[in-house]
């Protein structure tokens, strides 16, 4: 289904991987692919996406906030220490005990599954997000997919946790009227 | 402790904002807690049933949460 893609879309699917790989999960979602739109959005794009408050840093941010097993950060650190709880002890003696990294690492079964140097599958509703882009791309009368046509694939999916990022910042139908206008021009 | 970070923590306490995202933390911090317990005791070959008698829990609840061959 990757023939019709542009670089940029391309792009935006690799990024996704590279996101999955870089937060251990075992298959690209929906909201890899978001933060790949974010990553690989190229000038008028990347900038379309900063005012409605959707960045890399945020979304990636925003992301690991509402995975509940995704490593504890310095912001959790601090929010711990507030009350009187000290990650790095906590951390130092849960590692004494079972070795470097337990507390950042998942399940090392559910890692082995998804080989880390070749590509991992995309899940259910990744997989929706792309044939969306598809017809989204065909519902405006374009033949190649870009990642403006990948990230309204998104918006029309309906994945809880893409659709939360998203609204977290912008209503889906303003942030869908504003892509379309924005593809409208670049026509 | 300085003045400076006594009185930090001291409007930290009251403020919803910090303790919402302590508790937040907090609460990752028990299921990374849990997953690494869990792991273990299951390596040292501890039942289902043992693991949530430990944690209180039903064997049912222990076994869906943590039993990686669901996924």
């Amino acid at each position: 289904m990757f023939e019709r893609f542009a670089d940029s879309a391309r792009s935006v699917v690799v990024a996704a991987q590279q996101e999955a790989i870089r937060v251990h999960d075992p298959r690209i979602e929906a909201s890899h692919l978001l933060i790949g739109v974010a990553v690989a959005a190229e000038e008028p794009l990347r900038v379309l996406l900063a005012e409605e408050g959707l960045t890399v840093d945020g979304l990636r941010s925003d992301r690991a906030a509402r995975t509940a097993d995704s490593p504890l950060g310095d912001e959790d650190a601090a929010a711990l220490e507030a009350i009187g709880i000290d990650l790095d002890e906590v951390r130092s003696r849960l590692e004494a005990a079972f070795g470097k990294g337990v507390l950042d690492g998942k399940g090392t079964d559910r890692r082995a599954g998804a080989n880390r140097l070749g590509h991992i599958p995309f899940d259910r509703a990744a997989k929706k997000s792309l044939e969306l882009a598809l017809r989204e791309a065909i519902a405006r009368r374009e033949r190649v997919i870009r990642p403006e046509h990948i990230l309204l694939g998104l918006l029309r999916s309906d994945d809880p946790a893409t659709v939360a990022l998203v609204e977290a910042h912008v209503p889906r139908a303003q942030l869908r009227q504003r892509l379309n206008g924005h593809l409208d021009a670049a026509a | 402790m300085s003045e400076a970070t006594t009185l930090a923590a001291a409007a930290a306490s009251s403020d919803p904002a910090v303790g919402l995202r302590a508790v937040r933390a907090l609460r990752r911090l028990l299921e990374r807690l849990e997953e690494v317990q869990v792991a273990n005791a299951r390596e040292r070959g501890w039942s289902w049933q043992a693991i949530a008698d430990e944690l209180g829990v039903s064997r049912q609840a222990v076994h869906q949460k943590h039993n990686r061959k669901r996924r």
